[in-house]
């Protein structure tokens, strides 16, 4: 584990409803994940490419987390941001 | 008062925020599972995709009522779904983009976005009619907007150059929040979070140009 890059622009933060603890935030250095409501933070990101520009989840189901990169693709992770997979190809 | 976990968070989230007026707390409400299919709001043809800037916001929100995914960015309000890919959603005619968008979880049709020199817009319809909502707003430079934990009705919005603001009444009016905010202004995004410890329901994360901040206090 460790801390989000300091300095860095950061697009975007989803918390995990049913455990707030669970926090992701997702910029131009990746997407990263905390499971300490954000004291500590680890990088994501195994078969995401590309620069992440949003993320979002699925209140109900909240392991399903989602995000968009830069150049308009759409990735979808089912395990909480582990492992990603393309959804929608950008250009 | 500040717990000790709130000072490490503080400290390790790159920032904090000032104090905020209190209130109480209830629990989570989840909403639904996610499908495929469902009806849909006006398509205009798909978006172009394109590099989007570093000064550019860009929102998302899963639609729990059918498993599509909206997104507000500089070219406007989108839907993806699996089976049609990308279609535009029509809102009101604005020059500089969106900021935000939100889906309550609770009431799926209920959609806010928001954008800079636009204010906050509202649609109880999944988006084919909106309305504005910008009573109590110092300005329509709405850059961030959120949607509390549980609280369906009590949404905050971060007006560039003044601060945050809430809404308790679904939007019907809006007051300034006394927070000061992190100290990056360039405030891009906004989430409300139940993380334990808050006097009131909860905190505001901001996400901004030099990191993640969390609030110093109660939402």
């Amino acid at each position: 584990m460790g801390s989000l890059p300091t300095n860095t622009l950061i697009r975007s933060v989803a918390v995990d409803p049913l455990n707030p603890q669970r926090v992701y935030a997702a910029g131009p250095a990746g997407v990263f994940r905390s499971d300490d409501g954000g004291l500590t933070w680890e990088a994501t990101g195994d078969g995401l490419a590309g620069e992440p520009v949003a993320v979002t989840l699925d209140p109900a189901s909240p392991q399903n987390v989602i995000a968009v990169t830069a150049d308009g693709s759409i990735w979808r992770s089912t395990d909480g941001a582990t492992i990603w997979q393309a959804v929608e190809a950008g250009k | 008062m500040m717990s000790r976990r709130t000072g490490t968070l503080m400290t390790l989230i790159v920032g904090a925020w000032l104090l905020a007026a209190c209130a109480n707390a209830a629990p989570t409400k989840p909403a639904d599972s996610l499908s495929t299919s469902g009806g849909l709001s006006d398509p205009a043809g798909p978006p172009v995709p394109r590099e989007i800037g570093p000064s550019e916001s860009v929102a998302l929100a899963y639609d729990p009522a059918d498993g599509s995914l909206l997104k507000a960015d500089r070219d406007g309000l989108f839907r993806w779904r699996a089976e049609s890919g990308w279609e535009n959603i029509d809102i009101p005619q604005n020059t500089f983009g969106l900021s935000g968008v939100i889906i309550n979880p609770d009431q799926p049709r209920m959609i806010y976005a928001s954008g800079p020199g636009f204010g906050v817009i509202r649609s109880g319809d999944s988006g084919q009619n909106w309305q504005s909502i910008n009573t109590g707003l110092s300005s329509l430079d709405v850059t961030a907007l959120a949607l509390h934990s549980f609280r369906r009705d009590t949404l905050y919005a971060w007006v560039r150059g003044e601060g945050v603001y809430r809404t308790e009444d679904g939007g019907a009016t809006w007051g300034r929040m006394p927070d000061q905010g992190p100290p990056d202004k360039e405030v891009r995004g906004l989430t409300h979070s139940t993380l334990p410890g808050s006097m009131n329901t909860g905190w505001l994360y901001a996400a901004t140009p030099t990191g993640a901040y969390l609030s110093m206090d109660c939402f």
